[in-house]
């Protein structure tokens, strides 16, 4: 086989691996989809527990206006999540989402680089009976560890494609 | 007798050679499209994960694509080139007899009849090389439209994610100021999506690493085509299609 013959060899093999390439996005998309459709259903359940709650009043006066708003088709979760309902209710409820997110951002950072292998953090307190501590459950850890590693691996390859020399060829 | 006559006029495919137009910059709407999703929940991320979305899932294939399409075009014409040159000099190794010495004698009709047979081989061989790299760089482009599809849903979801984390964080009892498993779910949703992600990366990351490597070596070989080239049409037709593994790379954005 002449070496011409050798490269076009090659190039077919790129051509197959590229294939390839297009089922494995089909794969992961369709694990995408089934999983986010999971997670909507999910939300949907939540969210009726949520606005039953409101509306009896029992998340505040805020909420129970801006759960009546919601229902007459005023505003949208997500109207207030992104900031467009300026009304004072979603404004006081963006405060508090702060305050919150404060507590979420110190479980993340008390679970990084934890994998989720170990079992919760226990705080011991003298004289008291030893309890859980108020860590990120397993599988939000592994879930962070497992992204951690995914990024990881990424930056390797993008680190050998950046190092392909692409000669000057002219 | 009969004189030798260009088959097909080679200005043709070579002057679409030195500029064509490509349409496939699909990573701008991309990028505008993921920057529309997370407007006003992409600070979210940045404060209670400390991951930047955009910078991670979203810049990675935001390269010149465009630039991509335009090297396809030049290898299909390149191609095209090819064939005719190919062509030409078939017709020149078939030339009659009435062109030589016609007593049989002259030894220069076998030479160069071989020598053109050759010339128009190789010429058959550089069109299979720059049609296929015109259909590796297709792909490529394909693929990269793909995985950008397959983002885009994915950026959707995380930005559902955490429109939801926004939500829940202003619940007041039953959120996670209550309990860390309730924060665990949407943490662990976010960095499912963030892993997905990264993986469909990857994946056309290591597409491109194949399909540079092979087009550096194709295209080594295809530079003598450049003189050649000159030699026809007194230009650098090939210029375009020589510089295609660099815009793979700008393709996904790697070089500067």
């Amino acid at each position: 086989m002449s070496h011409e013959d050798e490269l076009l060899a090659e190039a077919r093999a790129a051509l197959a691996e590229l294939h390839e390439a297009f089922a494995e996005i089909d794969e992961l998309m369709t694990e995408v989809v089934r999983s986010g459709g999971q997670d909507l259903a999910q939300d949907a359940e939540r969210d009726e527990e949520r606005a039953r709650l409101a509306r009896r009043g029992d998340l505040g006066p805020q909420w129970r206006r801006l759960q009546e708003r919601i229902d007459a088709g005023d505003t949208s979760l997500s109207s207030i999540a992104r900031g467009h309902d300026m009304s004072s209710e979603a404004v006081d409820l963006r405060a508090q989402a702060h305050v919150g997110l404060a507590e979420l951002t110190r479980l993340v950072r008390d679970a990084d680089g934890d994998d989720g292998s170990a079992e919760l953090p226990v705080i011991h307190i003298k004289g008291a009976p030893t309890a859980p501590g108020r860590g990120l459950p397993p599988q939000a850890r592994a879930a962070m560890a497992e992204a951690k590693a995914a990024q990881a691996s990424l930056e390797a390859v993008m680190q050998r494609v950046r190092q392909i020399p692409v000669a000057d060829l002219d | 007798m009969s004189g030798v006559v260009e088959r097909t006029a080679l200005g043709e495919n070579w002057s679409v050679c030195l500029a064509p137009e490509g349409n496939d910059d699909f990573a701008k709407e991309f990028e505008g499209n993921c920057g529309l999703l997370l407007g006003g929940v992409l600070w979210v991320a940045r404060e209670a994960f400390h991951y930047d979305v955009m910078e991670n899932l979203v810049y990675p294939i935001c390269g010149d694509w465009g630039q991509l399409g335009v090297a396809r075009s030049a290898w299909l014409s390149l191609q095209g080139g090819c064939l005719d040159i190919s062509g030409n000099f078939d017709e020149m190794a078939n030339l009659p007899e009435t062109v030589w010495a016609d007593d049989g004698t002259d030894k220069t009709p076998t030479a160069f009849r071989a020598r053109m047979g050759t010339v128009a081989a190789n010429f058959g061989h550089y069109a299979s090389a720059s049609e296929l790299t015109a259909q590796l760089v297709d792909n490529l482009i394909e693929v990269g439209k793909a995985a950008a599809e397959g983002l885009s849903l994915i950026i959707s979801l995380i930005s559902e994610t955490l429109e939801r984390i926004i939500i829940e964080a202003a619940i007041p009892v039953v959120g996670w100021i209550a309990g860390a498993v309730e924060a665990g779910v949407f943490v662990t949703r976010f960095w499912n999506m963030v892993t997905k992600a990264l993986k469909l990366i990857e994946r056309i990351a290591r597409t491109i690493e194949k399909v540079v490597t092979v087009l550096q070596r194709v295209v080594r070989v295809l530079k003598c085509l450049k003189t050649t080239l000159a030699f026809f049409n007194g230009t650098l037709a090939g210029a375009n299609a020589a510089n295609t593994p660099g815009a793979v790379q700008h393709g996904f954005g790697v070089t500067a």
